[in-house]
């Protein structure tokens, strides 16, 4: 009997239409994420990844397809609890954060949009436990987003996505405006989450290198369309579509060897 | 004379214990490199290393309130600091041209491509628009521009971002430079097209002998495409040689550290997989 997935997209088709165009964006995409499993999502701008993204959160409704939730098949209008299962992180902290509340009051935004799930002991040293997890000390609960780094705004925009304890991550470019060596620190809290927690991971990004260092399997989109998927070992090492071949080839990799000048 | 070192030592520019300040605030705080003619120095550095302030101090376009306080910049046998805004101009553009993340913020939305490579040109030379606009034809050929007849009568939105950026390129080309500043010229742009740009760009640095300094918060590109590198951290000059030497056997823990964190595509690293110390 096969387990069933905490988030499977089916043959979903998105088509943007705006002043008699049209741009077909996402094209009979599928996507499968089980439990504590991390699922690259790597292309080019213009791809479809972030589209598909939007499909999954049911931020836009797709012509076709279906996206299910354990099984369930949902649409844009979704319960507290379908809400709660599926938390995104952008790339952007700052813009998705409001940069004047504090650390303490966005997280306790989150609780009160969903009481089900909120604490029920003191608020402030819930969200302090929260914010350790994270890697954040207990000083940063009144530090607002516009006064906290990249990396910190960042690990913020974890806590309050992991406040209303969801099943499934979707990240879209969320370290790709990092310094490399706050990048990492992300990447590892990020591996430590899923550890721990059992937590499911959407990792949309345009670097392959990221895509390998978090990424159990890996779909490789192109033109709206999902090429190839598979584990990301194997596609990595030996790609099977031309498409995929292309991106691996003309990627910067860090080789220390004669190929300067 | 710094002037008369710079002439033996062969260096195109050479920055000198560089201090860099707004009002009490030190941005640079002493930085010294060489950038040789025929060779690629890479700059690497995280956000806030100063290393676009470096490229913006050679060029003379330091942001309002920001001011060269200490050292020199020698570009061929020329001191660059305290030289007159009218002949930094001059040299702008013309021994010394750059290339930047955003094309589209440098070109010029309501005119088309042929006509801005073919203005700078004329300024060169004098030549006559029509003489300008045919030789800008022939650049955007030599940067890769497909059908550049056609294209150089495009305006910059109808060019993607690769081919915005060899416009671009062709402009800091057409000044006939010694020497050619480029920040993150790839960043803003997708994986398959950033290996070409950078492959372009060191080709033509090699056909023409160019010196060029290239910016990157990315050590992959750095380590590719450079032939010296600088490591900047917080203003300084964290170390710096041989791109071989500094990447192969980094004298500095945190060189050491950046190399150990870029995210590599055939190799992964236990903790970032295992969940190690966040």
């Amino acid at each position: 009997m096969r387990e069933v997935p905490l988030l499977e997209v089916s043959a979903v088709t998105l088509t943007y239409r705006r002043a008699g165009k049209s741009f077909v964006a996402v094209k009979d995409a599928g996507l499968t994420v089980s439990e504590g499993e991390v699922i690259g999502i790597v292309g080019e701008s213009g791809s479809g990844k972030s589209s598909l993204a939007r499909c999954v959160m049911g931020l836009v409704r797709p012509d076709s397809g279906t996206v299910r939730l354990q099984g369930e098949s949902v649409g844009t209008r979704r319960t507290h609890q379908q809400r709660r299962f599926l938390q995104m992180v952008f790339q952007d902290p700052r813009s998705a954060l409001n940069p004047r509340m504090s650390a303490f009051r966005i997280v306790n935004e989150a609780w009160q949009a969903h009481p089900e799930i909120a604490p029920e002991g003191p608020r402030r040293a819930a969200a302090a436990a929260l914010l350790a997890r994270v890697g954040l000390d207990e000083s940063a609960l009144d530090r607002r987003p516009e006064q906290a780094s990249g990396g910190q705004a960042q690990r913020l925009s974890i806590a309050r996505a992991l406040a209303v304890a969801p099943r499934v991550l979707v990240l879209d470019e969320a370290v790709s405006a990092l310094d490399v060596t706050v990048q990492s620190q992300i990447l590892r809290l990020l591996a430590k989450l899923r550890a721990d927690l059992g937590l499911a991971m959407v990792f949309i990004s345009h670097d392959l290198g990221v895509i390998r260092q978090i990424a159990d399997r890996v779909s490789v989109m192109h033109l709206g369309e999902v090429v190839e998927t598979g584990d990301t070992g194997s596609v990595f090492d030996s790609p099977q579509h031309e498409y995929t071949k292309t991106l691996l080839a003309g990627a910067l990799d860090l080789t220390v060897s004669g190929t300067a000048g | 004379m710094p002037a008369e070192t710079s002439a033996t030592s062969g260096a195109l520019l050479q920055v000198r214990d560089l201090r860099v300040a707004a009002g009490e605030t030190t941005i640079l705080d002493g930085i010294s490199f060489d950038v040789s003619a025929g060779r690629t120095l890479g700059i690497v550095g995280e956000s806030g290393s100063g290393k676009s302030m470096a490229t913006l101090a050679v060029l003379g376009l330091l942001p309002s309130g920001v001011r060269v306080v200490g050292g020199s910049m020698v570009f061929r046998g020329q001191e660059l600091v305290g030289m007159p805004e009218d002949r930094r101009r001059s040299l702008r553009g013309r021994h010394i041209s750059m290339v930047f993340q955003d094309p589209l913020a440098a070109l010029n939305p309501v005119m088309r491509i042929g006509d801005q490579v073919g203005e700078i040109l004329r300024r060169r030379s004098g030549a006559t628009r029509r003489r300008a606009y045919a030789d800008a034809v022939d650049l955007l050929r030599r940067v890769d521009v497909p059908d550049p007849e056609e294209r150089a009568a495009y305006y910059p939105h109808q060019f993607s971002g690769g081919l915005r950026q060899r416009a671009l390129i062709a402009m800091a080309l057409a000044g006939a430079p010694q020497l050619i500043l480029a920040d993150e010229p790839t960043t803003a742009l997708d994986v398959t097209v950033q290996g070409r740009i950078l492959r372009l760009l060191g080709r033509l640095q090699i056909e023409d002998g160019l010196g060029m300094v290239l910016v990157s918060h990315d050590l992959r590109v750095i380590a590719n495409f450079a032939d010296d590198i600088v490591v900047m951290r917080r203003g300084r000059v964290v170390e710096s040689g041989r791109a071989g030497d500094v990447l192969g056997a980094p004298s500095e823990a945190y060189t050491r550290e950046l190399i150990d964190n870029v995210p590599t595509i055939h190799h992964v690293s236990a903790s970032a997989r295992e969940g190690g110390q966040p």
